[in-house]
């Protein structure tokens, strides 16, 4: 019998066109919020404001916008915000998606690993205690809570390891005592600088506010570099999320590729955490609406992902800063509450059409 | 190509798993090891994979030492079929077997037209074409076991290691699955290394035997040499009585229970 | 652009009207808290008055000793000339500086056993935020002068309150007299600057990441109002809402005021370099505690709003 050769194009067919919607559809979200916000600009400026950027066609498009004004707010405020959002959502998705499969567990998000609780005690030490800021464009918050991150992925990292092979579950369990450990820390000094209770509980919440060119370029190499150690990484979290044995029977040493895969979504966490704060939800519900979508295979699985993440979360943080303008709401309760509901229709679904 | 085993040993902790076992197996044999529960049988495969470091003792893959191996070498050459483990994800059969390429990939390529005839040939070995697109999760068992299988044969192996692999399957299954690896080694040359639970499936099917017990060998030799009564009795503990197979003419065992006293070998036992 | 979306031409003309009015108001009010609420048992020598949360708070004269359980409130204490009788303060209490050696009772939580084992013969508490306090202090006996004011009317109000139940009258009555004089002073100070030159927009920087500003309801928004300035976030519909960055660049603020953050992290922000506020300089902090306790030291920030909004207008 000669193979199919239906199957096999349409199967490659379906990976690249999944890619291409989402990679619109990102564009178009993009696009759409840069459009949108508590100012409204016409969308004709909006377009030429946008367009007149764009290298080659730039000088095709005329500059019918009389207003200064209108191009700081889409390309100073807005457009730092929506790459943020981008970045951030990507970075949370992927890493959701990589320890998903690491832990062979649909319920595992990128905070299993303590990562932000120590982000978290390092945003509380520099608000309390008002570290001064290095950066201009930058406070002390981002830069604290990155450091903070780092030496908990690496003190879990290590705690983990000290008997030499790391089983996932002393992973885990090492997380969860740093973890732990950490907010006891955060929440003693907390409870001792009453003054700036308000400010850390915002910052816990998550909020992509005020964000400028700066932090883009803080979260960007960190979550860049992760998020393509993570896709080469692809195929060998294909074989380690079936366990250890068959991994290493279709080559792969599960150790030494567990270590990278664990690492390069730890240091992805702990660059939007410091960004963006603990902004729920992103990193459980995408990975798995996206592997419902499009299945488990994690080479399709974390590009589709990050790029699902981004729409996401671009587009949480647009309604997070309009629905109450010119208030804004946390985009933490944003993503919490369309996403509860929308992982409860997938699930829903999927059960339908299974039965 | 061969594999070789020289006096490996291997101890959990202070207890002795596997002990100064030799052993080797050449391309277009089938050797069966049979043992009881815990007699090493599984620990001895995990050493000739590589996934154990021998404490003594080396395994030597067309002679050169396996766990000294990238992994990913020793996998163009062994394919491993074990019992059905957990799988978190609802991959696809095409995903799944697809996966038995690996080995022989680049790291950022993707496969080629001649892989994915490799995958496709591999399922209609088979027999699992037209479960392409199904969820594995949604497959029976004997179903997600000749996936498994269709994986480890697109890993174009010289050497397949099985560990029980039809242990849980009917019979109709249990023969068909067998019989595909008793083929594999006349067409396409592979050395099988099965370990099995069953003496007379594996008095059928293997051109060898080796019995371990706790840890050791105490018989090697072909299928008439290593299925006695004595050696039944021996290993497993149970009084026996091996008769030739009327189509295949192997050894087959007969237990006896033990109700049954005062029965002497040579008598057919009753209904 | 909108403009004046806080207050219009005729509601500003209307305001100072009101704005002029407010020191009769605050005179009548006085009187007005006097008379209700406020029964003097004379055997007893007892006093029973009605607090923020409409409970009867019954306390023995003379009272000799008082906890403060939030910073306002004893600034309010030692205003009053009650310094000697505060037996407790919280860790926050920092003003005036012969607080801060005061035996302390608590952070954010109070040490209820401390406060018992003080056995003062009053509390003086915020309703808000600390209702189980409260409500298990008076379980044990304890009277818990409860004040929650919104306004600086209602800050003149608690402090006429406190006067009442600690047997302070006159000092409560000069006090507020005083800082009635001098909130309308200010006022006619911003009148005649607002009628010169308009009104300031304003914008409150309460935090930067997320950013937060002072709605409508909180005392900054009342204090700029009377200082002559317009808080642009007048219309956020919360006390303390984060805000759009973009709405901040396209308002333009006159004025920029932080209160945590320094200076230069605002004027540092790429987006906000179009600001009228950044581009004059006009970016200044502020301590926080005389802008948002609610005690007799609004009227400092006051005036020091008045300053900041309306330079030179107070000489």
């Amino acid at each position: 019998m000669k193979p199919d050769p239906v199957t096999h194009s349409a199967y490659r067919a379906k990976r690249k066109k999944s890619l291409v919607i989402l990679t619109i559809l990102l564009f178009a979200a993009m696009v759409i919020a840069a459009g949108v916000g508590a100012v409204t600009i016409p969308i004709a400026e909006v377009a030429s404001i946008l367009f007149r950027r764009i290298p080659y066609i730039s000088k095709y498009i005329p500059n019918i916008g009389a207003q200064d004004v209108y191009e700081t707010i889409i390309l100073e405020v807005r457009l730092p915000r929506i790459l943020l959002a981008v970045i951030i959502g990507g970075a949370l998705a992927g890493a959701g998606a990589t320890l998903q499969g690491l832990f062979g567990n649909p319920l595992a998000d990128p905070y299993i690993m303590g990562i932000s609780s120590g982000a978290a005690l390092g945003a509380t030490i520099a608000i309390s205690y008002k570290l001064p800021s290095f950066f201009p464009g930058l406070s002390s918050v981002p830069i604290a809570a990155f450091l903070a991150s780092i030496a908990t992925m690496t003190a879990v990292y290590f705690l983990a390891g000290v008997s030499g092979r790391v089983s996932m579950d002393t992973y885990l369990l090492s997380g969860v005592v740093v973890s732990s450990f950490l907010w006891a820390v955060m929440s003693f000094i907390m409870m001792l600088s009453g003054d700036s209770l308000r400010e850390i509980m915002m910052w816990l919440m998550g909020s992509l506010s005020n964000k400028g060119y700066a932090h883009v370029k803080m979260a960007f190499p960190y979550v860049g570099f992760g998020i393509s150690v993570l896709l080469v990484m692809a195929r060998d979290l294909n074989l380690i999320c079936l366990g250890d044995d068959e991994a290493r029977h279709l080559g792969v040493d599960p150790e030494p590729a567990k270590r990278i895969i664990m690492l390069a979504s730890s240091l992805v966490t702990a660059a939007s955490v410091s960004v963006g704060g603990i902004i729920g939800f992103v990193g459980l519900i995408v990975p798995h609406t996206v592997r419902m979508v499009l299945g488990p295979d994690h080479r399709l699985l974390l590009p589709a992902s990050v790029i699902a993440g981004g729409i996401f979360l671009v587009s949480a943080d647009t309604v997070a800063r309009t629905l109450i303008a010119p208030s804004e709401i946390p985009v933490g309760v944003i993503t919490a509450l369309v996403g509860a509901p929308f992982f409860f229709y997938v699930l829903r679904r999927r059960k339908m059409s299974e039965s | 190509m061969r594999l070789d085993a020289f006096s490996v040993c291997y101890n959990y902790d202070i207890i002795t798993a596997v002990d100064n076992v030799s052993l080797s197996l050449e391309s277009g044999e089938f050797v069966g090891i049979l043992g009881p529960n815990g007699s090493g049988k599984t620990t001895l495969l995990r050493v000739l994979t590589g996934a154990l470091k021998p404490w003594a003792g080396t395994v030597l893959l067309d002679g050169e030492e396996v766990h000294k191996m990238r992994p990913k070498l020793v996998a163009q050459k062994i394919a491993v079929v074990a019992q059905n483990g957990y799988i978190p994800f609802p991959f696809s059969v095409l995903e799944m077997v697809m996966m038995g390429r690996e080995p022989h990939m680049a790291r950022l390529s993707r496969e080629s037209p001649q892989d994915m005839d490799i995958v496709f040939e591999a399922m209609e070995a088979t027999g699992v074409t037209h479960l392409a697109e199904r969820s594995v999760l949604d497959l029976s068992y004997g179903e997600r076991q000749r996936v498994v299988i269709a994986r480890a044969l697109a890993q174009e192996p010289g050497i397949l290691l099985l560990d029980e692999p039809t242990s849980h399957l009917d019979p109709g299954y249990r023969m068909e699955i067998m019989d595909i690896f008793k083929s594999l080694t006349r067409r396409k040359n592979i050395g099988v290394l099965a370990v099995l639970h069953d003496v007379n499936l594996a008095s059928v099917y293997s051109d060898r035997l080796i019995m371990l017990n706790r840890g050791k060998k105490v018989a090697e030799g072909l299928p008439w040499e290593v299925v006695t009564k004595e050696i039944m009795k021996s290993v497993y503990g149970v009084r026996a009585v091996v008769r030739k197979h009327p189509v295949v003419g192997c050894p087959q065992v007969m237990l006896v229970p033990g109700f049954i006293d005062g029965r002497v070998e040579g008598e057919s036992p009753k209904d | 652009m909108d403009a004046n979306r806080c207050v219009g031409d005729s509601g500003f003309r209307m305001r100072s009207v009101i704005l002029k009015g407010l020191v009769f108001a605050i005179i009548i009010a006085v009187f007005g808290a006097m008379a209700i609420g406020v029964s003097i048992d004379a055997e007893e020598r007892g006093i029973t008055v009605i607090d923020a949360l409409g409970s009867e708070v019954k306390v023995e004269l003379p009272v000799q000793t008082i906890v403060s359980i939030a910073p306002s409130n004893t600034e309010i204490l030692f205003a009053l000339g009650l310094g000697e009788k505060v037996i407790g303060v919280t860790e926050a209490c920092d003003y005036p500086p012969d607080a801060k050696s005061k035996p302390k009772v608590g952070q954010v939580e109070m040490n209820i056993e401390k406060i018992v084992e003080m056995s003062p013969d009053l509390v003086v508490a915020v309703a808000s935020m600390q209702l189980p306090a409260i409500q298990t202090l008076s379980r044990l006996g304890i009277p818990v002068l409860a004040l929650d004011p919104k306004t600086i009317q209602d800050v003149l109000d608690s402090i006429v309150l406190v006067g009442k139940v600690t047997g302070t009258e006159e000092a409560a009555r000069l006090l507020t007299q005083k800082l009635g004089k001098q909130i309308q002073d200010i006022q006619l100070k911003a009148a005649k600057a607002v009628a010169e030159e308009g009104r300031p927009r304003v914008f409150v920087e309460v935090w930067d990441d997320p950013l937060m500003t002072a709605g409508p309801g909180t005392f900054i928004d009342e204090l700029i109002r009377i200082a002559g300035g317009e808080n642009i976030s007048c219309d956020a519909g919360m006390e303390w809402p984060e805000f759009s960055a973009e709405v901040v660049v396209q308002r333009d603020p006159d004025v920029i005021i932080t209160i945590w953050q320094d200076v230069d992290n605002v004027r540092m922000r790429p987006a906000w370099k179009r600001i009228s506020a950044v581009k004059t300089g006009r970016i200044h902090k502020v301590n926080p505690d005389i802008l948002t306790r609610p005690g007799p030291r609004l009227v400092e920030g006051l005036s020091e709003l008045l300053e900041i909004i309306h330079p030179g207008s107070l000489d």
